[in-house]
């Protein structure tokens, strides 16, 4: 356990010794994929039990309520900017009715029985979802590497694929500060911190991986949202710029 | 049972792109055979873990047609339900349409009888694909200087399905499993590097071209397919309407 720790504060101040090591160490990919999932199976923790405890209850006509009370404060809030002529009046009117609807339509679905008891459903369901949770950055991590990857080895990287993807999986690391998201009013902002602690992480593994500088590796691990962002406004640039020919020429 | 161990760990290392794995199935005697053996075991075992979620999922949710008699009830209580009934013809089209979209709807919805159907479809579904990104790879691999035979390419990639191991995880109900696409990609660069002793490069090529070509024509597939199906909708409908 005092070895697992002490992994994590290498890992999360940044200590060259630790990168090293877990560089070396065998089965480094299996060791960096499931410190990954069991990061991002903690962080989800508190969100799955709150919502286990919301969804434990049935959806009755009062919560139906409350709910739709809830929902059209922050409504009310939002359209008091809109202009406010009948044919807006209209819709939120139609819109009210269908949210009704909708409603109504939950609290009898909610109300019918099932082979299972209610509460195995919620529960299934719920565990589901907290399971999914590190696939789902999983698959975003894993997405994005293989573009920094290709990046790093055009540019002279030195570092192996499952090297390189053991290494950058510690980007979780950092993120366990999400675990205090639940937090009222600053939990948010832990969550932010993890989420930069954990790109800083992501660089110098980057750099540690492929044998980078720590400037190179900054701009390795960026390329590809560069690259994306530079692909969008070329798109759009040249759209716009069809758009306008077309609509130019026929005035 | 001895064989189901070793295709597991062989799977289970190849899932972490660990060159030996790889190494070795090229290298086995009978390498297609054995990646046969290894991706039938593989979408057994997917089948039965699609079939025990779809039962869990299906106990834990109410049946469909309740869920359809219930908002049948509620429509018909609507203003807008009374308004259709003025117009009777309106009224019968939208009940057909109505029906059609349930009728849709049970298809989707998992249950334990449709799932079966997965033992058979989750083996021929890994073999197909299997098959055909390991010919078009092999070709790509020797035309970029690899020199492995075809059943050694065959033998590897078949470990390139190993990321589908993560989805015995949804033996779990409600659970989604991500990155397998990408994870496999990396599987089967791993797989023909290895095998054709490939630079890098050459390898990221091969596997790319090969991806790209199969897109391409699978896009045609679908293009030739719909203006089929187009033509087929205009020569039922075309006289009639």
């Amino acid at each position: 356990m005092n070895d697992i720790i002490n992994v994590l504060k290498g890992v999360v101040l940044l200590e060259d010794k630790t990168y090293q090591s877990f560089l070396t160490a065998e089965n480094v990919m299996k060791r960096g994929i499931y410190i990954l999932f069991v990061c991002f199976l903690i962080i989800a923790l508190p969100a799955a039990v709150g919502q286990m405890f919301d969804n434990i209850q049935p959806f009755t006509e009062e919560r139906a309520a409350d709910f739709q009370e809830q929902f059209f404060a922050g409504y009310d809030q939002m359209t008091q900017f809109m202009p406010q002529d009948e044919e807006f009046q209209i819709f939120i009117e139609q819109f009210r009715e269908n949210f009704e609807y909708g409603l109504q339509f939950g609290v009898a679905i909610d109300a019918l029985p099932r082979p299972l008891p209610r509460a195995a459903g919620v529960f299934l369901q719920t565990f589901g979802g907290w399971i999914s949770s590190p696939f789902t950055h999983l698959g975003a991590w894993i997405g994005y590497a293989i573009w920094v990857l290709l990046f790093a080895k055009m540019t002279g990287g030195l570092g192996g694929v499952n090297r390189f993807l053991g290494l950058t999986a510690l980007y979780a690391v950092p993120n366990l500060l999400g675990f205090l998201a639940f937090i009222p009013y600053v939990g948010g902002l832990f969550s932010l911190v993890g989420i930069v602690w954990g790109w800083v992480v992501y660089v110098k593994a980057v750099s540690v991986s492929q044998e980078f500088s720590g400037g190179k590796a900054v701009l390795i691990a960026i390329l590809p949202v560069v690259v994306l962002f530079i692909v969008i406004l070329v798109v759009t640039l040249i759209f716009g710029l069809s758009l306008a020919a077309v609509f130019g020429s026929g005035q | 049972m001895q064989t189901v161990t070793q295709s597991f760990r062989l799977l289970w290392s190849a899932l972490f792109l660990e060159e030996a794995a790889y190494a070795t199935m090229s290298k086995i005697e009978g390498p297609v055979k054995k990646g046969l053996v290894i991706l039938i075991i593989l979408g057994l075992a997917l089948g039965v873990a699609g079939f025990i979620s779809a039962s869990l999922e299906w106990a834990s949710s109410p049946s469909l047609n309740a869920i359809k008699e219930t908002v049948e009830e509620i429509n018909q209580q609507s203003p807008w339900w009374q308004f259709m009934e003025q117009d009777p013809e309106a009224l019968a089209m939208f009940e057909q349409i109505w029906d059609q979209v349930w009728q849709i709807v049970g298809f989707m919805v998992p249950s334990p009888a449709s799932s079966l159907s997965g033992l058979i479809a989750r083996p021929l579904g890994l073999i197909i694909s299997w098959l055909i990104f390991g010919l078009v790879l092999h070709l790509f691999a020797r035309w970029l200087g690899g020199t492995a035979a075809l059943g050694q390419t065959l033998g590897a990639t078949s470990l390139a399905a190993a990321p589908q191991l993560l989805g015995l995880v949804a033996a779990l109900p409600f659970v989604v499993v991500a990155g397998i696409g990408v994870w496999t990609l990396l599987c089967r660069y791993m797989a023909v590097r290895v095998t054709h002793e490939l630079s890098w490069a050459r390898a990221v090529w091969a596997v790319l071209l090969a991806f790209l070509l199969l897109i391409f024509l699978g896009f045609i597939l679908a293009f030739g397919l719909g203006i089929l199906f187009g033509y087929g909708l205009a020569a039922t409908f075309g006289g009639g309407l």
